[in-house]
């Protein structure tokens, strides 16, 4: 008779015999067809993350930069705009432009253009195309979808969403966040410049939340990749082309540090120059400077202190602004109190933006303290 | 106690590192895991290639060689693939996956149990090469000691296996059949003394305790 303990022997023996058996061989590759084939008929059950806080304090605090429009096919390959421009086709459209399903996409993966634009197709969702001689890295997918764009250009239309960031572009630190409209970025070596067309979007540093721009088309602007507005001083410095057409008159009476006031328009019989469209991003953002002012005095001046505390009000103010330069709609959401929106309406009616054809809109979320 | 020693042959994913759910899940994972959660099908795809072999492995071993393997790994991924939404990070990724596993294979065993079935017996050449007797014999012993896992119950064969055969410990064992790590211990503890027991009624493993007591006899 066996002993026990020759019978746990031989059991581990055999457990050894086992564990170095090996496994048959698998074809892998075929059951890897079938299963995806499969899964094309199976939609998933898709995560059931929940909305939580973070996400939507993501959504206002790292907005970068980008807005730009459903117009934009015509204007993607314009001199102010393209990125790697000069040698691009200037209707990329009429390029052979390759489509990639960006559900075949991994995270990480990078995308570099020669002379065709490449366009990813995010079903439903978003679709984006990466401008010739660009390159760009999917830096998120499923509840966000993210782009880095590394360098030159890639303009996106967003289908609009309930869901708080369903799309950003990120450029550097810059992080632009949208959903439900079209944009292009171009990144110019050490900078990002967004054009809204169609749609609003909030531009800010990912780690600065009380610095967001509010970009509403028709709008463009230039940022730092570390999400600073640039646009106001650089034109002033480098770009005198872009300086505001309308306010030569008013720089040399007012130097330049008075660029920002943006006054009582020359006549156009002053400047041979036609309008623009809209008034350019370092105009908008002058102005709009200082309308902030007249608001944050007026919140000043009309909010009652009580004792040492220290009142606080954030609110996104909007700004429609008429062809002839007047701002014809000031909005602030949420509503200020009676009193001081008065004051500000008041105030804001003798400010003046440069004209232009069609007007602007803009905005900014501001933070207002008593 | 545990039946693997220190000498103990490991098994192919043991060879290339430590068994598959001790392994800590890095960032790349992670994020591969969330995009398929959100529905990315070539980040499923990739997470299919990742533990492919593993589901195999530990299939095969709950298995044996009468099972279809590869039908009942497809079923393993397209499980997964339908509970991934669920899948919230609580526990390792692997161990998730082997929990799936193991309920697959125990609904294809409860299936089969509940039909007719028809089985064919090769015979002992078992392949059309000639082994040699060594490996014949512990071929013999394999398909002998899966018949003594069959008799065994369901919770102690799932237990011995994944401890024994897959290298798994018992904290990570209670969460893959959703079980106390005690209650986990006391099944493998029952298990072994239970396989132990019924060794001989199997030729091979009945050779296989003579042999070992010969040896025995001889020091």
């Amino acid at each position: 008779m066996s002993q026990p303990g020759t019978e746990m022997r031989a059991l581990r023996q055999v457990v050894r015999d086992l564990v170095a058996e090996p496994v048959p061989s698998v074809d892998f590759d075929r059951m890897e067809d079938t299963l995806l084939r499969k899964l094309q008929c199976e939609p998933p059950r898709r995560a059931r993350a929940p909305r939580t806080k973070a996400v939507w304090l993501a959504a206002a605090f790292a907005a970068t930069a980008v807005a730009a429009a459903a117009v934009l096919g015509p204007r993607w390959a314009s001199p102010e705009s393209a990125p790697v421009g000069r040698g691009a086709p200037t209707q990329p459209a009429a390029a052979e432009e390759e489509v990639v399903q960006g559900d075949r996409l991994l995270v990480g993966q990078r995308l570099v253009t020669s002379a065709a634009p490449l366009r990813v197709e995010h079903p439903e969702r978003a679709s984006w195309t990466l401008a010739p001689h660009s390159s760009a890295r999917l830096v998120r997918s499923g509840e966000q979808i993210a782009v880095e764009l590394q360098f030159g250009a890639l303009l996106a239309s967003v289908a609009p969403s309930s869901r708080p960031e369903s799309f950003a572009v990120e450029v550097g630190e810059t992080h632009v966040a949208v959903h439900g409209t079209v944009f292009r970025v171009s990144r110019r070596e050490e900078t990002a410049h967004v054009e809204v067309l169609h749609g609003t979007v909030a531009v800010g540093a990912r780690s600065e939340a009380a610095r967001v721009w509010l970009l509403t088309a028709p709008a463009t602007g230039r940022f730092s990749l570390d999400g600073r507005r640039l646009d106001t001083a650089e034109l002033a410095k480098t770009a005198p082309r872009s300086v505001p057409r309308a306010l030569p008159s008013a720089r040399s009476a007012a130097g330049s540090d008075a660029v920002g006031s943006v006054g009582p328009h020359p006549s156009s019989e002053q400047d041979p120059e036609p309008l623009e469209p809209h008034p350019s991003g370092a105009e908008l953002e002058r102005a709009l400077e200082l309308l902030i002012e007249d608001v944050r005095d007026c919140f000043a001046s009309h909010t009652q202190p009580s004792g040492n505390v220290v009142i606080q009000a954030r609110s996104t103010l909007h700004v429609q602004v008429e062809p002839s330069g007047r701002v014809g709609q000031l909005t602030f959401d949420p509503p200020l109190s009676p009193a001081v929106r008065a004051c500000a309406e008041e105030r804001v009616a003798a400010r003046r933006f440069p004209p232009s054809k069609l007007g602007a809109r803009t905005g900014r979320l501001v933070l207002l303290t008593r | 106690m545990r039946l693997v020693g220190a000498g103990r042959p490991r098994t192919p994913a043991q060879q290339v590192g430590e068994a598959p759910s001790s392994r800590p899940e890095d960032s790349d994972l992670k994020a591969v895991i969330e995009r398929a959660r959100g529905g990315d099908s070539l980040a499923f795809r990739e997470l299919f290639r990742r533990y492919r072999a593993d589901v195999a492995r530990l299939v095969h071993r709950m298995v044996g060689s009468g099972g279809d393997l590869d039908d009942l790994v497809q079923e393993v991924f397209l499980q997964v693939h339908r509970s991934i939404g669920d899948f919230r990070g609580q526990a390792r990724f692997s161990t998730w996956l082997y929990r799936v596993a193991v309920n697959v294979v125990l609904m294809q065993r409860r299936a089969a149990r509940s039909r007719p079935t028809f089985s064919y017996v090769e015979p002992a050449t078992l392949d059309d090469k000639p082994l040699p007797d060594e490996q014949l014999a512990r071929t013999l012993r394999i398909e002998a000691f899966y018949r003594l896992l069959d008799r065994i119950s369901e919770k102690k064969r799932t237990v011995f296996i994944l401890h024994e055969l897959e290298g798994l410990v018992p904290a990570d064992i209670a969460r893959i059949v959703d079980a106390p790590v005690l209650t986990v211990r006391t099944r493998l503890f029952y298990a072994r003394r239970e396989l132990a027991g019924m060794m001989k009624d199997e030729p091979e493993l009945c050779a296989l305790i003579h042999q070992l007591e010969s040896k025995d006899g001889e020091a």
